[in-house]
């Protein structure tokens, strides 16, 4: 039989309270300190601990009365704390950095797409579809698709030159035979980024993080591409001097948060665009320009990592570095950058900041809400995410603790190790 | 005079202590390594007090700490003049504004400047003065540990407060319901007694979060807001739960007066009628004499659900 009332009674809510007052102990014995209360209010304390707590407070007035005092007392809005050292807010440097990082990949992609010779090159709309108005990031992404030629076959037309895909973007003589990869496209679509108004370029050397970096920036569209359940056509021309070197041992210094850099061939001079307040760049030259090549290429390998996360020492006094970026790719090192171990993420969604405490555990992440977090440095989980708007950025003290901030500057914070989260209002009381 | 230094009883392996040590930014209250390690092993001994503990496990541990507050905790502890400037010019607003919020506007300043004497620790123990910062061990944030003092102090002076109150006003404080229930139809007041236990059974078969769920929203006169910070939801799910949880004790009430206890639904009814008449008329006082009792203050609950 149904309940009498199943809405709301005020009188069958007396009958409660007056139950609960009866069922409570106000006597004040055997209750947890100050301490481990707090800890439990600010979910600090281990599952067990917060059961035991939970199931005394759950028929101790005197505990209630001090996790009420808690709630009730809690800052609504607070100040910064003063500290002698001035130092920035943790996240406002990840704020911008990852944005700027995210247009720097852009426009390197632009640039190394439209403008070296023999490079990565995407077949996109003919000239005419473009006009004799410079080529832009959007002209690109609007003439991509229609450009894209039928998904044939699952294997490389030709052994490429060049081992791996993200290795294979390098300069050469034009005159170079062509390597064609073709990429298989099954991930979900991810958002394009915003492209840049105003850009800048700056001209520097290569370094050997470009070598990892470039193949993220030239392929950082990639994702969206394989939304389309299309293929993409990168065409490898191996350069004279490039290497055949084995795709197992890339190297790459440790680029910290720059993976704006682009990779290039030994001896190559390269352009790289950053963002800047300036008039806009000389336009790329017309994409027709270039002409592209179709061709097939498991998807992952087109999406170097290109933001970093370096721990502390870790007990063993090893440290550990993971890289990170479009596509879901996530790299590790544990000698300092000299190799890279590609680490299976499970996603591939695009990954914007990483924290990592210690070097076994690290935390990641991305776009719609994507939360990973490794605990043996080598296996991947996706956590349960308090939102499914993109993050921007996180900051992990252990495996169990961690602050991330999403891109509508929403703080969330868990000390449960992802299982659940609280919305962190910027407490700077202390 | 600094307090003396107690041994080590080497809880904390030395790497561990470095890792530690460092994150902690001692260094900035003139903290020694030394003084740090016996507040981190202090932290431990009070964690695993009653649990096997493993390297592993401890090394856990203690990066979940907020070690640098400990530190804080530690050098203030020690009396610091650094870290006790920066303490009071960090935490004194805080304080104040937390305990007028437990304790009232009046009565809040006065809880709050009660409790320095006990941080920095007016009482010696084997040639130590004993503070209170010693007694936070870094598992939860500064500034929530202050509030669970204050919190626990405000209900410490409002039991003595109670204790000390004339038996006169005891007598008009908690007036005797039973004298105004006596005259009450027996098989009434038998109904009545009847869903009364039966609907203590139904909340003490509702697991711990439910709970404390109801009492904060009831007792403690919680909003929905803030019972979602001590549970750690959103509000719109404590008003979800709330709901669902009075729904089911209402169900589970009425169905155990029907099964255990053979009434019929028209029984029921007037069983649950009669507690509620019952209940009506103390319960008021009751709730009079809890606002004023254990917990000083209290706010009534500023949402529904």
């Amino acid at each position: 039989m149904k309940p009498t009332d199943a809405n709301r009674d005020p009188a069958f809510d007396r009958l409660i309270a007056r139950g609960l007052e009866r069922e409570t102990d106000a006597s004040g014995t055997a209750c947890p300190d100050a301490d481990l209360l707090a800890a439990w209010f600010d979910r600090s304390l281990s599952a067990l601990e917060s059961e035991r707590i939970e199931a005394h407070a759950s028929s101790c007035a005197c505990c209630q009365q001090v996790l009420a005092d808690l709630a009730r007392s809690e800052p609504e809005v607070t100040r910064a704390a003063p500290t002698p050292a001035p130092a920035r807010p943790w996240h406002w440097h990840w704020r911008w950095l990852v944005p700027l990082a995210t247009a720097a990949v852009v426009i390197v992609v632009g640039t190394r797409t439209l403008r070296a010779p023999g490079t990565l090159q995407v077949r996109a709309a003919p000239p005419a579809a473009l006009g004799d108005r410079p080529a832009t990031w959007v002209d690109l992404q609007q003439a991509r698709p229609e450009s894209r030629p039928p998904a044939q076959g699952a294997a490389a037309t030709e052994a490429p030159a060049v081992p791996a895909a993200r290795d294979s973007v390098s300069a050469g003589a034009p005159a170079a035979p062509r390597k064609e990869v073709e990429f298989a496209r099954a991930a979900p679509p991810v958002p394009p980024p915003a492209a840049p108004d105003r850009l800048a370029e700056e001209k520097r050397e290569p370094t050997r993080a470009d070598q990892m970096a470039l193949p993220a920036a030239a392929n950082a569209d990639a994702p969206r591409n394989m939304a389309l359940a299309e293929s993409v056509t990168v065409a490898v021309t191996p350069a004279p001097a490039a290497p055949a070197q084995a795709a197992t041992a890339r190297t790459g210094a440790p680029g910290g948060l720059g993976g704006v850099a682009g990779a290039k061939a030994d001896g190559m001079t390269e352009k790289v665009m950053v963002v800047a307040p300036t008039p806009p760049a000389p336009a790329p030259p017309p994409v027709a320009a270039r002409p592209a090549s179709i061709a097939r290429e498991p998807a992952a390998l087109s999406l170097a990592p290109s933001l970093m996360a370096t721990s502390g020492t870790g007990p063993t006094g090893t440290t550990a570095t993971w890289r990170y970026g479009q596509g879901g790719v996530i790299e590790r090192s544990t000698d300092r950058g000299q190799t890279w171990e590609r680490q299976a993420s499970g996603v591939t969604t695009a990954l914007a900041a990483g924290s990592a405490p210690t070097d076994r555990v690290c935390w990641i992440v991305g776009e719609r809400g994507v939360v990973l977090r490794t605990t043996d440095g080598r296996t991947w989980r996706r956590l349960a995410s308090p939102t499914v708007g993109d993050l921007a950025s996180v900051r992990a003290f252990s495996d169990s603790n961690a602050t991330i901030i999403a891109s509508d500057r929403a703080e969330y914070e868990t000390t449960d190790g992802g299982t659940t989260w609280r919305r962190r209002q910027p407490d700077n009381w202390n | 005079m600094p307090p003396a230094q107690t041994s080590r009883v080497g809880l904390v392996d030395e790497r561990l202590l470095d890792r530690a040590f460092a994150r902690s930014n001692s260094p900035r209250w003139n903290l020694s390594r030394d003084s740090f390690a016996r507040a981190l092993e202090r932290s431990i001994a009070s964690r695993f007090a009653t649990e096997v503990k493993t390297p592993a496990v401890v090394s856990e541990y203690v990066d979940s700490l907020n070690l640098e507050e400990l530190a804080l905790a530690c050098a203030c502890a020690e009396g610091q003049v650094s870290a006790w400037a920066y303490f009071i010019e960090c935490h004194r607003p805080g304080l104040r504004a937390a305990a007028r919020a437990i304790a009232g506007d009046d009565a809040g300043g006065e809880l709050a400047d009660s409790i320095y004497a006990e941080l920095y620790g007016l009482e010696e123990r084997d040639g130590r003065r004993r503070s209170l910062f010693d007694y936070f061990h870094g598992r939860s944030r500064l500034s929530t540990w202050l509030r669970s003092i204050l919190a626990q102090r405000n209900i410490d002076r409002a039991r003595a407060a109670r204790r000390t109150r004339p038996l006169d006003e005891h007598d008009e404080a908690a007036p005797d319901t039973r004298a105004a229930n006596a005259g009450a139809d027996p098989e009434r007041r038998r109904f009545a007694e009847l869903a009364q236990r039966t609907l203590a059974a139904a909340i003490r078969s509702l697991g711990p979060p439910d709970r404390l769920r109801l009492s904060s929203y009831y007792l403690q006169g919680l909003t929905l807001a803030q019972i979602g910070r001590v549970m750690g939801e959103h509000e719109a799910t404590v008003s979800r739960k709330l709901d669902r949880i009075r729904r089911a004790l209402r169900v589970n009430v009425e169905r155990l007066l029907r099964e255990e206890h053979h009434l019929s639904d028209a029984q029921v009814q007037e069983c649950l009628e009669c507690a509620l008449e019952d209940v009506g008329m103390d319960l008021d006082e009751v709730l009079e004499e809890r606002d004023t009792g254990i917990g000083g203050r209290q706010e009534k609950a500023g949402g529904s659900f």
